[in-house]
């Protein structure tokens, strides 16, 4: 399973920060360093949950287990929100 | 015929429209401006008001907008190119008035400009735009800017454009700036050099007609100003607050922001900031602190202009 940023999103980076807009929705995101992180390599093309999981335990000092729950916890969000889509 | 300038287009038009600058009759119009009945699509409420009437809004398949203000008049606007004006007084006064205000705004929307319901002078070289909600004082800070030496942008309505390398640049609007007579006072304006608006009582205009300028300037200042105490006097703007406070600016009907126009909003905001500091501002408190500040703002920029 992939997981890829959807059409109803567009994003801009300023200073350090992402912004996300839903322009389906009308809808405004923001998202904490790890969510960058993601998102950046999202942004890249399509994931599995273990190549990000390789980008974020590269970077930040967690161990595999809470760092894939972690990032199932935001992919949910971002999917619920229609940022993200699930792949096969 | 008459032959104006505004917002760097050369407008054609058949009502009069005393506050924009004189156009060149020998180019041709970039807007043609109409007197002309037309019907009008079904209409919803905005939050717009002038004069105390509220417009509606309403736009059809053919990507015409409308704007319709009760007893005053109704507009068609199309292709960013045409404005037709269908009036229900005989007030020209009054036509002019509402003519040069959102209906001119809704041609720069469909021409592409950003558009912040701001005023802005040219500090130096560069342009600063001065928003918040009415009584901020955008029109008292831009008085004091021109007190001190700034030339007029825009009074209201701030059109923005980008260069081929994304470089934001205000685009001159007409040379006219309206201010309460207490900032007439307490700037000390001149009274014999404004003229009375008609649409208060206590509100005068500032018309500097000979040099206006029409060349676009470049970005570089926007300041949202609040009168709140229990606000820092002066903060940047994080990132998600760029599109949000420039949103909640936006001149126009919301309704015009869906989708496509939203996403394009999102990104010219975000441009912006590649040219532009955005700061959230407690306005100066009385007149003296005002013009304090504006000194200073003045002459740091000169002196940066002359290192």
């Amino acid at each position: 399973m992939k997981y890829q940023l959807t059409s109803d999103q567009i994003s801009s980076k300023v200073a350090g920060e992402t912004v996300i807009l839903n322009h389906n929705k009308g809808a405004y995101f923001g998202l904490d360093e790890v969510g960058v992180l993601i998102w950046d390599t999202l942004e890249k093309g399509p994931q599995t949950i273990d190549s990000l999981c390789d980008v974020v335990t590269q970077t930040y000092d967690v161990d595999m287990d809470t760092c894939k729950e972690d990032i199932d916890s935001l992919l949910k969000d971002l999917i619920s929100e229609k940022l993200v889509e699930e792949i096969k | 015929m008459y032959f104006y300038k505004a917002f760097g287009l050369n407008i054609h038009s058949e009502i009069i429209l005393p506050e924009l600058s004189d156009g060149d009759r020998t180019v041709n119009a970039d807007l043609n401006i109409r007197a002309a009945t037309f019907t009008l699509p079904s209409l919803k409420n905005t939050q717009i008001y002038r004069r105390g009437v509220k417009a509606s809004f309403g736009q059809n398949e053919g990507k015409e907008l409308f704007l319709y203000w009760k007893g005053i008049a109704a507009f068609k606007v199309t292709d960013g190119n045409l404005l037709l004006v269908s009036p229900e007084t005989e007030d020209e006064n009054l036509i002019s008035l509402f003519t040069v205000s959102e209906a001119l705004g809704l041609i720069l929307f469909q021409r592409g400009y950003f558009l912040l319901h701001a005023s802005s002078v040219m500090v130096g070289d560069e342009a600063w735009c001065f928003m918040g909600t009415p009584g901020a004082g955008k029109s008292t800070t831009a008085a004091a800017f021109i007190k001190a030496g700034c030339k007029l942008l825009s009074d209201d309505l701030t059109a923005i454009s980008f260069d081929g390398q994304g470089v934001a640049w205000v685009i001159p609007a007409y040379p006219q700036l309206k201010i309460w007579d207490n900032t007439v006072n307490g700037l000390e304006y001149d009274k014999a050099s404004l003229q009375p608006v008609s649409e208060g009582v206590n509100k005068f205009s500032y018309q500097p007609k000979s040099g206006f300028q029409q060349k676009p300037v470049k970005l570089k200042e926007i300041y949202f100003l609040h009168k709140a105490r229990n606000k820092k006097p002066l903060s940047a703007l994080s990132g998600p607050e760029i599109p949000i406070e420039t949103l909640k600016n936006f001149p126009l009907p919301i309704g015009l922001l869906n989708d496509e126009s939203l996403k394009r909003h999102f990104l010219q905001s975000f441009q912006c900031v590649k040219s532009a500091d955005m700061w959230r501002k407690r306005r100066p408190q009385g007149f003296a602190k005002l013009e304090e500040w504006v000194n200073e703002a003045v002459s740091e920029v000169n002196v940066q202009m002359h290192e």
